[in-house]
């Protein structure tokens, strides 16, 4: 049994990658803007993953499951910057975000 | 030899870093005797080193000492090598001797100012780099000294922080230096990359012996002149000098009249064989020397600023010096370069101390009739007036009048207009010179000038001798190359800087004899002019009568001085003003807007720092795409 | 039984010497009395980091020809042993600044978070496959989000923390994808195998090509990619400035050469031209924004915004030459950049406030060594005659040159010039006298920490004897440099 060719699962990928630049882009949510992140990231894994069964090589899948575990830290150091700002009353809005600049 | 010059160089460095890392743990009074004790030792150091060179053969006179070579790449070695000959023997003696003068009587001219100490530690700084500068034995020290110098200048005109005037006087000296430095740097890179060195010698013989395209000498040369030519103030990156004396009086004797602003001319003389492998870059040399000299002459005619008619006088002495080294006469060109330390150093520091007489003042009109209340400093700053004129006996005539016979004895059309425009130059000098004189020192007291006298005296003790020492230099030290009768000057600089032409003892006479008649033409019309300023305006029926009698001088003034005044004025306010000085401020406004909107770009808006990266990825992306 | 690769302990010994460290001080950051934490920490870091220099400097020794190891996810070469040993002494020098901070909370973390982000960088530089390069910047770009936001009672620090971290990220994931795409185009991870494999032109190798030079220029701050810096330097802890200024760089560079010219040199006429490109861009940017700057630290950030323009152009250069301009500029710059964010961070100490070009005034005479000391620091990032960045400066003048940049060239010295105009300006501000009453009540009154800071000063005095040593003993530093590019298949 095959499944659709390798140009889907590229432009799969390519698209859910657009999405995640097109969200941090525009929302203004840190929150959002962190998922959007973690999009892009989960782009790259599917474009790996699907790279790999092409080649029939593993090497793609468990850079893949490495991914995963580095956007786990980025997401809890984000987490955790969110929860401290929201503990100073700190607007959580990356437009806020102003007071260095220049 | 050697530990002279060691010492020499060392001595500044060891007081400024004294100065420095011990804070305010000495007290202001102690800063400057620090100081000046480091640059009189300093003095010491080139004196020794003169007498040891002085005794030996005159060809065995150039000391090369390395003290470290640290980086030997390939052929391209760089150390720090000192260079000690007759050449930079000469400006060893001058910057620390001259130097050392003026520190003393910064001594008494900056006492009770706030921060003494940041002034002698950027005063022993800059003889440091100046020092370094012509003492390097390789293009890469004279770059190291001719940056160092640069940033001296610069901390020294901002010195007073609180004037605006002042902070935009240091910045834009910069801006016009660092053109020049750039072009410099770009010149030595030239050198590294076509020659694979940066030595004197190899540099030099590589340009004689012709291995180097015409293109690649001319660009050689020409970085070395544009960096000449902002350092030395020559048109066109001229206008930072006049600016410059937003700095303390003494600064502006040091640094802006005795020793870094002729560094240009020592430059073309050091690396003579260069330009005279590029005679055309050398003849430019020479007719913007002519130019300068031209210009600030007349410009001079209408300052009123006391500080600013010496400033311009100083361009257009330094003229002289770039049309001397020009056209070869690179000994005479030397020479002239330490009669005028001496003289405008001189009459810089006389300057000083009316300025601090007046507490201050600095416009001639407010002043006047000094002459009875500051005898000695009217004595002095005659001494100077009539040695820049070029007066017998007084130092200028001799050096002026031989860089000019150097015109007449090189010929040619070229040498003609030299000979001329230089001629009529010294007669401009003394125009300019003697209306500052008699603006100052005769006529009414004006009210300041009354107030001040009562209160009073000339000066500190540790002011009024350095002037007296000047003074009597300014008087002897041209004694040193009496044309055809005893020229040590000459034959001391022979070994190091062969000239490309020797006037004959008849054509020095001549030229001197037209000059001194010319020089005195101007001091007289100078007194005429000022004479009948002062009668006509107080009283009507006076004015009248001396109307008819001064048909003479309205002649003159409408052929000479009207014209001439008239051409000042309109190049200050047409060329000077718009193009050159417009031109620059442009430059520097437009950078300060570039540099506006760059840090309005940045918005702090978090979701721009992500647009832009995007945008910048796509066109990289596509430009990738495309050229693949 | 399971077959095991081998793995090339030597190797990996600097990476895990600081990850030791990095777990030793957590843990003393829980078993020690709070009394002797910071102690402890600062000495088993200072212990930690001597140690991976150390270590570095054994593989520099025993590593003359390059190899691939750990199943060629590693490069032990000395290229990466040089940058190893800078960066682990950057960690040193950091680590003695900021054993004076006078942190209060999370003091343990401080320091294993810093000597995490130096274990990353220094298996970042020595990467051999696209996993590792990946992997080895999230783990020391991770750390450093949260070093810039470990002071959570100042805004501007939280602020810095998420913009880095937002900003970081999403050039992580264009970095990621780009590695996604040289896979596919490839079916390689390796630098070496992807050489191999390389279909000059196919798109999808070319695309990926772009989106790794993009996130590598992100973290080398090369504009256009540098707009996160000079807020990040400005809001985050000066110490961690200090360092990011320094060792972020030095792995950012060092990684962005060994890649273009191991994995890409069949792209070399592509990917040279963009380099310069965006060097003019940085040099422009960085020096003209850097002007405008009052406050020092941002004045600095975009300093290094216009340095890494200057590096820049030694990759650009794509030959030796330019490999040994790049490794050597790095040694001055770094010792500059430290020295210059050290003084910055004494004199924030002392005042209990943002360090402006106004409140730098006084600077040189009320602590003459540190002043004399940053006035030197100035000189080098301005390349001066005799600092190290002058000749570093040279170097990458030369190398440009000889690969035919001569308008880099042009530009360079022009940016040069400009950047005198406000390293000067700091040089002014040190020696002008301060505005306000004597520093000496205000110590007491901002109540900062106590005013000499011994390890401070030590800190700073190594960073002088660098910045002011690499330019007299500039032979042996040549030396090791292209030694270590000799590794580098030019």
């Amino acid at each position: 049994m095959s499944g659709p060719g390798i140009p889907w699962y590229l432009a799969v990928a390519a698209l859910l990658f657009s999405i995640g630049v097109a969200g941090v882009l525009l929302r203004r949510s840190p929150l959002i803007v962190l998922l959007s992140l973690e999009i892009m990231l989960n782009a790259a894994n599917l474009a790996f993953v699907g790279f790999s069964r092409l080649f029939g090589e593993m090497d793609g899948q468990v850079f893949a499951l490495a991914v995963m575990a580095v956007a786990a830290a980025e997401v809890c150091v984000g987490l955790g910057l969110i929860v401290a700002m929201a503990r100073r009353n700190l607007a959580l809005d990356v437009d806020t975000l102003t007071e260095l600049r220049g | 030899m050697v530990f002279g010059s060691w010492l020499c160089l060392l001595a500044p460095l060891a007081g400024f870093l004294a100065i420095l890392l011990l804070g305010t743990r000495i007290t202001r009074r102690q800063a400057g005797a620090l100081s000046t004790f480091a640059v009189f030792a300093g003095f010491a150091g080139a004196v020794i080193a003169f007498v040891d060179a002085w005794g030996r053969d005159a060809h065995d006179r150039v000391e090369v000492t390395t003290a470290w070579t640290w980086l030997q790449a390939g052929d391209f070695q760089a150390g720090l090598t000192l260079l000690v000959d007759p050449l930079s023997l000469v400006m060893m003696l001058v910057v620390t001797g001259i130097g050392g003068l003026i520190v003393l009587y910064s001594n008494g001219y900056m006492a009770g100012s706030d921060e003494e100490r940041r002034y002698f530690a950027y005063m022993s700084f800059f003889v440091f780099a100046m020092l370094m500068l012509v003492m390097g034995g390789n293009l890469l020290l004279l770059l190291v000294g001719w940056g160092l110098v640069g940033l001296a200048s610069y901390l020294l005109i901002g010195f007073d922080h609180h004037r605006p005037a002042a902070v935009a006087a240091a910045k834009k000296a910069f801006v016009v230096n660092t053109i020049g430095d750039a072009a410099m740097a770009l010149a030595l890179f030239l050198a590294i990359a076509k020659i694979g060195s940066l030595d004197y010698g190899t540099v030099f013989s590589a340009a004689e012996d012709g291995v180097l395209s015409d293109t690649v000498v001319t660009l050689l040369a020409l970085g070395l002149l544009a960096g000449a030519v902002a350092k030395s103030a020559q048109i066109p990156l001229h206008t930072w000098l006049p600016d410059a004396m937003e700095g303390p009086t003494p600064v502006s004797a040091l640094i802006h009249a005795a020793t870094m602003v002729t560094a240009g001319v020592y430059l073309i003389c050091r690396t003579h064989p260069i330009f005279e492998a590029a005679p055309d870059i050398q003849h430019l040399a020479a007719l913007l020397g002519l130019a300068t000299l031209l210009v600030a002459g007349l410009v001079a005619l209408v300052q009123w600023d006391i500080k600013r008619v010496i400033a311009y006088s100083t361009m257009s002495q330094i003229g002289y010096m770039f049309l001397g080294a020009g056209i070869g006469a690179y000994g005479f060109a030397m020479f002239h370069l330490v009669t005028h330390a001496f003289f405008k150093a001189l009459l810089f520091l006389a300057a000083g101390l009316v300025i601090h007489h007046l507490d201050g003042e600095q416009d001639i009109r407010k002043m006047g009739g000094l002459r009875r209340f500051m005898p000695y400093t009217h004595a002095t700053f005659l001494v100077g007036s009539l040695a820049l004129v070029g007066i017998p006996i007084f130092a200028g005539f001799w050096s002026k009048d031989a860089i000019l016979a150097s015109a007449l004895a090189y010929g040619g059309s070229l040498g003609w207009v030299l000979y001329v425009g230089g001629l009529i130059g010294t007669l401009l000098t003394g125009l300019y010179t003697f209306r500052l004189y008699f603006r100052v020192f005769h006529g009414e007291p004006a009210g300041k000038a009354r107030e001040a006298a009562a209160h009073h005296g000339e000066g500190a003790r540790s002011m009024l001798v350095p002037v007296g020492v000047l003074a009597v230099g300014s008087t002897v030290v041209g004694l040193l190359a009496i044309p055809g009768v005893w020229e040590p000057f000459e034959t001391w600089l022979e070994p190091a800087v062969e000239p490309l032409v020797h006037p004959s003892t008849g054509e020095e006479w001549l030229t001197s004899l037209v000059a001194v008649v010319l020089g005195v033409l101007g001091i007289l019309l100078a007194r005429r002019a000022f004479t009948a300023g002062r009668e006509l305006v107080p009283d009507g029926a006076v004015r009248d009568t001396l109307e008819h009698k001064l048909w003479f001088d309205e002649l003159y003034d409408a052929v000479v001085s009207r014209p001439a005044q008239l051409v000042a004025l309109l190049l200050r306010d047409r060329v000077e003003a718009p193009v050159v000085h417009g031109g620059l401020d442009e430059v520097a406004e437009g950078t300060l807007r570039g540099a506006a909107i760059t840090g309005s770009a940045q918005t702090g808006l978090l979701r721009t720092y992500a647009l832009a990266f995007t945008v910048a990825v796509a066109v990289l992306t596509l430009v990738f795409l495309v050229t693949r | 039984m399971i077959e095991t690769p081998h793995v090339d302990w030597l190797a990996l010994a600097p990476t895990l010497a600081l990850l030791a460290t990095s777990g030793i001080t957590l843990l003393g950051a829980v078993l020690v009395p709070r009394a002797g934490e910071r102690a402890f920490a600062v000495v088993v870091s200072l212990g930690g980091y001597l140690a991976s220099a150390v270590l570095a400097a054994v593989v520099y020794d025993r590593s003359a020809d390059a190899s691939a190891v750990v199943v060629e996810s590693m490069t032990r070469d000395r290229l990466g042993a040089l940058a190893a040993i800078l960066i682990a002494l950057t960690g040193l020098v950091v680590t003695l600044v900021a054993a004076g901070d006078g942190r209060r909370s999370h003091v343990g973390e401080f320091y294993a978070l810093l000597a995490a982000a130096t274990a990353g960088m220094v298996l970042f530089v020595s990467a051999g496959n696209l996993m590792t390069m990946f992997l080895a910047l999230e783990w020391f770009s991770i750390s450093l989000y949260v070093l810039c936001a470990l002071d959570t009672h100042r805004r501007e620090s939280l602020e810095a923390g998420l913009k880095y971290l937002i900003v970081g990220s999403f050039g992580s994931g264009i970095l990621l994808f780009g590695c996604a795409l040289v896979y596919g185009a490839t079916g390689e991870l390796g630098f070496q195998a992807i050489q191999e494999a390389t279909g000059a032109d196919d798109p999808l190798f070319v695309t990926g090509m772009a989106m790794i030079l993009a996130g590598l220029a992100f973290k080398v701050s090369a504009a256009p990619f540098h707009m996160w810096t000079p807020d990040v330097y400005e809001g985050a802890p000066t110490t961690v400035t200090a360092y990011m200024s320094a060792a972020t760089k030095v792995a950012a560079l060092v990684l962005m050469l060994r890649i273009l010219v191991t994995a890409f040199p069949e792209q070399a006429e592509i990917w040279s031209v963009a380099v310069a490109v965006l060097a003019v861009c940085s040099l422009a940017i960085g020096n003209l924004a850097a002007i405008a700057q009052r406050d020092v630290k941002r004045l600095l950030a975009y300093s290094s915004v216009s340095h890494a323009g200057f590096l820049l152009i030694a990759i650009a250069a794509n030959n030796p030459d330019g490999g040994k301009a790049l490794l050597y500029y790095l040694i001055p710059y770094s010792a500059a950049s430290v020295g210059a964010f050290a003084v910055v961070a004494a004199r924030e100490r002392e005042q209990g406030r943002a360090v402006t070009l106004d409140s730098l005034a006084g600077l040189g005479w009320e602590r003459p060594f540190l002043g004399v000391c940053m006035w030197w620091f100035m000189l080098s990032l301005a390349g001066f005659p005799l600092t190290g960045g002058f000749l570093g400066k040279l170097f990458v003048f030369s190398a440009a040159y000889e690969a035919g940049w001569w308008w880099l060239v042009v530009i360079g010295v022009l940016a040069t010039a400009l950047s005198l105009a406000y390293y000067l300006n700091v040089v002014r501000a040190l020696y002008m006298r301060s505005g306000q009453a004597p520093a000496t009540g205000a110590v007491v009154a901002t109540g900062g920490s106590p005013p000499r800071d011994r390890l401070l000063d030590t800190a700073v005095g190594a960073a002088l004897v660098v910045t002011v040593g690499s330019f007299f003993f500039v032979q042996p530093l040549v030396d090791l440099a292209s030694d270590a590019v000799a590794a580098l298949p030019f």
